[in-house]
């Protein structure tokens, strides 16, 4: 026995049964196989009970983790309608909002359109210094308030997340242009200098909403020259380098005006606030251009920060992320190599005379800039003698002491300096007499701000007719631009005539038929009115029509719906399309859209700007008689 | 360190003649009614008259890789050079076991402490407190093992602890090992695996579980029970209870039943059981309890000098759950046999099945109590440089 063969719980089992001698005593052993026996029956009985319960309690918390699963669906379920309900309401509550806007708009515009039209056309009349005076501070007044119904309207859109940008290729450089025209006028009636300094890296052509764009800088610039009585105010842009086509602009609206405390700097951005409460009493404006600006930035991806130290100024930093412009043409008027003349600047205000030195060193011109009539004599008649003679001599009109034109005069009176220099004449204000400029040898003038382009321009034209010993008229913008670059369209202030094409306009509103008739009349167009959709739609049927202007919102049949039936018409007839123009007072996002789609080719905003007019006539009617003709001839 | 292993039954009287006049230190474990009888413990005294005597009743003797009942085992220690110095305090409630653990730590103090053993009754005592108490008074460092006495077929009814001639079950006794050349060592590992869902002791105070997951704990284990639950609190042995702080940590802690009350419906544990605590029911796989033992021995070893040092002699003093016997039955002697495997004939052991055993944590280092373990104790002397 206790053999190795057995199970180890036997071998033990046998050996306790094992008395002295060696005898297994088979009535000790036994009781504890059986107890073995036993206990292995216990052991397995309650495997299987534990394996059941577990099985069991898993199977529970299952079923409880399911249930729960359940439940939280529903519960998602039950939340998901809820607020979908939610959402449909505020959706309800912000279109009828925007409904109401449009509405509004539309009301308000309407009669706007009224006033601003008739009082430009009153202002042309014969009238009595008095009663021109009147008619000046109606029209003021209209377009102030305009202004406040536009700020009013873009922030509801803003608001509303209505507000879209419409991007554009547009010129960078025409814009600016544009718009210190648009600007110039005030600050020369305040006496302050307006600077604009345009890296020569700026890309000229863009792509953006130039509307927009034009709306910040008018606001910035429009405060700065609120709240400044003497210095300057000056419009910097810069540019950095493009990153996969996107071009960051920095723009600097700098004056020297009567600044913002330090207090106040944080919350001028938000609505209806300006940084005195009795701001807006003194110097007027809603409190909303600067909110907007803030937002037309961010939606540019840009952002807008500020610095003022009271009583010496503010400047306005914000910068715009604009793709490049797609259709890129060149603005060089002349070849003309300029780099390595010698120029020397004249300037008392430094600011100035330092953009245009930055300006002209950019170009490769060896610059000196002097501050006084004094120093310049003298520096020039030094370079002379050293044989190192200066060959331009940029002069400002207004000096110390003395014009531009009595320096120049002085200078030609010099045997020294006599028709030495090619010279050229700026000025912030009115440009003096041409004639007595030409006398003096003076090559040409250019109003402050001052543009690179516009500068390398004058330059090179001057310098090349120079080194050609080539006489050549009186240099101004004009002359400049208008010669030599072709893709400038034509001086706003020339009307363009049309007089063999034939308008039909479809209007309602008696005051609106009144003015768009005389406005149409100045450029000498046959006009055909229709009271709505209906009869311009008839007309059309009959009638032979180079362009129809369309109202949107009419009784009986809208301007839509006109439009549709005339694109069938002229589907089912195999016409050519006649060019429709929608005329809306309806400002909102998606007009546009909206009347593209309905089959019209552009889009005009009520109360009708003369430019943007000139645009679209001259859009859809400057080339002879295309739509007409071919009509006829089928 | 000389040491001498005996063991006593009753058929076979003494296994050999005492012979180590000298020992300093006894450490013996016997079945309840031979300490009540009181005959053995004399002839013990006055086989060893110079030494510390320190014992408890016990649910199994081990005796050299074998399990016996109805025995008396012994180990008689005399040192080269280190001292053993004892204390013992006597225990009536339960609440009192921080403060006893206290005043053991106190009086068993000194700057070259190296380890205590400590017996201690199976009932009055939260084991968990009581190990709070010592290490209160003594530094980390020292090595605190040993175990509660319990009584065979776990009936949890009255336990001794023994002192010298007298004994007591209201008595918690421990020896002190002082000097450099003492070296102790340990092991304690389970080998119990956790099954079935985690729950959260959602309902507890000091060693008292009321609620599981909200329910009744009572219930839950006579479900699991079946037909046994008529021999709780002995057969709640069959599932231990793992406890962790929380889900994620590793220093888990098995607990076992002592007691219930029927009333309200709550389960009485020989340590602590935190509310807020995870739990989880606890199985014995056999060969895992087997393994558990085995690794217990190993580690053991590991964190002693036996295996670098060849003439070094040990004793190994194992304290082992009485769940595992009472889960195991015959099988149980194939632990202390695996034990036995893992050491060399270098170490003699002698053991006994506990109410709960003190020991450090295997993963934490940490010294507690603990349930369901095989708890070994390496004890042995540096041979001289």
């Amino acid at each position: 026995m206790g053999d190795d063969t057995l199970h180890r719980i036997l071998q033990r089992q046998v050996k306790k049964a094992t008395d002295q001698e060696g005898h297994v005593n088979v009535a000790s052993l036994l009781p504890l196989v059986s107890q073995a026996y036993e206990d292995f029956e216990q052991a397995r009985l309650r495997a299987e009970r534990t394996l059941q319960l577990m099985s069991d309690e898993m199977s529970e918390q299952y079923s409880e983790i399911t249930f729960q699963k359940t439940h939280l669906e529903e519960e998602v379920k039950k939340r998901t309608a809820e607020m979908t309900c939610a959402k449909e309401t505020a959706e309800r509550a912000s279109r009828a909002k925007s409904d109401f806007l449009a509405n509004m708009s539309h009301e308000i515009r309407t009669p706007m359109n009224g006033v601003l039209g008739m009082t430009s056309l009153l202002l042309e009349m014969n009238l009595t210094p008095e009663q021109r005076n009147t008619a000046q501070i109606i029209q003021k007044s209209a377009e102030n308030l305009l202004d406040i119904i536009n700020d009013i309207l873009d922030l509801s859109k803003i608001e509303a997340e209505k507000l879209q940008l419409d991007p554009i290729s547009f010129n960078l450089y025409t814009l600016l242009e544009d718009i210190t025209d648009l600007i110039r006028l005030k600050t020369q009636e305040k006496c302050i200098e307006l600077l604009v300094n345009v890296d020569p890296s700026v890309p000229q052509f863009l792509t953006g909403d130039p509307l927009r764009i034009r709306q910040i800088i008018i606001n910035l610039a429009g405060n700065a020259i609120k709240f400044t009585s003497k210095g300057h105010v000056l419009v910097n842009v810069e540019s950095k380098p493009p990153k996969g086509g996107q071009i960051e602009l920095c723009f600097r609206i700098e004056d020297t005006g009567i600044g913002i405390p330090q207090n106040k700097l944080d919350y001028i951005f938000s609505k209806f606030t300006q940084a005195e409460e009795g701001t807006t009493r003194k110097f007027g404006g809603t409190g909303l251009g600067l909110s907007i600006s803030k937002s037309l930035i961010e939606m540019m991806g840009g952002s807008i920060k500020v610095t003022s130290e009271e009583g010496k100024g503010s400047a306005f930093h914000f910068s715009l992320f604009l793709q490049e412009g797609k259709n890129h043409i060149s603005c060089h008027y002349s070849d003309f190599d300029i780099k390595g003349i010698n120029a020397l600047v004249l300037d008392d205000y430094p600011v100035n005379g330092y953009i245009m030195e930055g300006y002209l060193k950019r170009f490769g011109l060896g610059t000196h800039l002097c501050e006084t009539t004094d120093d310049a004599m003298k520096v020039l008649l030094e370079a002379k003698q050293a044989g190192n003679p200066f060959e331009l001599l940029i002069v400002d009109y207004r000096l110390d002491g003395m014009t531009g034109l009595d320096f120049v005069e002085k200078i030609q009176a010099n045997p020294l300096l006599q028709n030495s220099l090619g010279i050229l004449m700026f000025s912030a204000g009115q440009m003096p007499s041409q004639s007595k400029m030409s006398t003096l040898g003076i090559g040409g003038f250019f109003s402050k701000p001052f543009y690179p382009r516009e500068v390398k321009t004058f330059i090179q034209v001057l310098m090349e007719a120079r080194h050609e010993k080539r006489e050549i008229s009186f240099l101004t913008k004009y002359e400049v631009f208008h010669i030599k670059d072709p893709n400038t369209s034509p001086s706003a202030d020339i009307t363009r005539q049309y007089p063999d094409k034939q308008v039909l306009v479809v209007e309602d509103v008696k005051v609106n038929q009144m003015l768009i008739t005389k406005v149409l009349a100045k450029y000498a167009l046959g006009v055909h009115m229709a009271d709505n959709g209906r009869i311009g739609f008839e007309m059309f049927q009959t009638g032979e029509y180079d362009l129809i202007l369309m109202d949107c919102q009419m009784p009986e049949m809208d301007g839509f719906e006109s439009t549709a039936c005339i694109r069938d018409y002229e589907k089912a007839k195999a016409l050519p399309a006649t060019p429709i123009v929608a005329l809306t007072a309806d400002a909102l996002v998606g007009d546009r859209e909206k009347c593209i789609a309905a089959g019209m080719d552009d889009y005009l905003n009520k109360p009708l700007r003369f430019q943007q007019l000139d645009m679209v006539l001259e859009k859809y009617l400057a080339e002879e008689g295309t739509y007409r003709r071919k009509r006829m001839g089928k | 360190m000389k040491v001498e292993h005996l063991t006593w039954q009753e058929s076979r009287g003494w296994s050999a003649e005492p012979s180590l006049q000298q020992a300093a230190v006894v450490i013996y474990f016997a079945a309840k009614h031979l300490l009540e009888d009181g005959n053995v413990l004399k002839e013990l005294k006055s086989h060893y008259s110079n030494a510390l005597l320190l014992g408890c009743s016990s649910g199994g003797e081990i005796f050299n890789g074998e399990v016996q009942e109805n025995t008396l085992v012994v180990t008689a220690i005399e040192p080269r050079e280190f001292r053993v110095k004892s204390a013992q305090a006597t225990i009536d409630k339960m609440e009192d076991s921080f403060a006893v653990g206290k005043h053991l730590g106190e009086a068993l103090n000194a700057p070259d402490l190296k380890s205590i053993f400590v017996l201690s009754v199976g009932s009055y005592v939260i084991g968990s407190d009581l190990v709070k108490g010592f290490f209160e008074m003594i530094p980390e460092h020292v090595i605190v093992t040993g175990g509660f006495a319990a009584d065979m077929d776990a009936q949890f009814g009255q336990t001794f602890v023994g002192l010298d001639e007298s004994i007591s079950d209201k008595v918690i006794a421990a020896v002190g090992f002082y000097g450099d050349s003492v070296e102790v060592s340990y092991g304690s590992v389970g080998g119990w695996d956790p099954f079935g869902p985690e729950r959260v002791i959602s309902k507890a105070e000091n060693n008292i579980l009321y609620e599981l997951d909200g329910k009744p704990a009572l219930k839950l284990y006579k479900e699991y029970l079946g037909e046994e639950a008529k021999d709780l609190p002995r057969s709640a042995l069959y599932f231990p209870l793992n406890i962790r702080p929380d889900k994620g940590s590793d220093h888990d802690i098995v607990r076992t039943i002592i007691g219930m009350n029927e009333e309200d419906q709550s389960l009485i544990f020989a340590g602590d059981v935190p509310q807020g605590y995870v739990a989880r029911l606890m199985k014995g796989d056999f060969n895992h309890l087997i393994d558990g033992a085995e690794e217990a021995a190993s580690l053991a070893i590991k964190h002693s000098s036996l295996e670098e040092s060849e003439g070094q002699k040990a004793v190994a003093l194992l304290v082992s759950c009485i769940g595992r016997k009472v889960l195991m039955g015959q099988s149980v002697a194939d632990e202390v046999e695996a034990i036995e495997e893992r050491f060399d004939k270098r170490v003699s052991t002698i053991g006994y099945y506990s109410y709960g055993e003190i020991g450090h944590h295997r993963s934490t280092g940490k010294c507690g109590f603990h349930n369901q373990t095989m708890t070994i104790t390496l004890l042995s002397e540096r041979t001289q440089a």
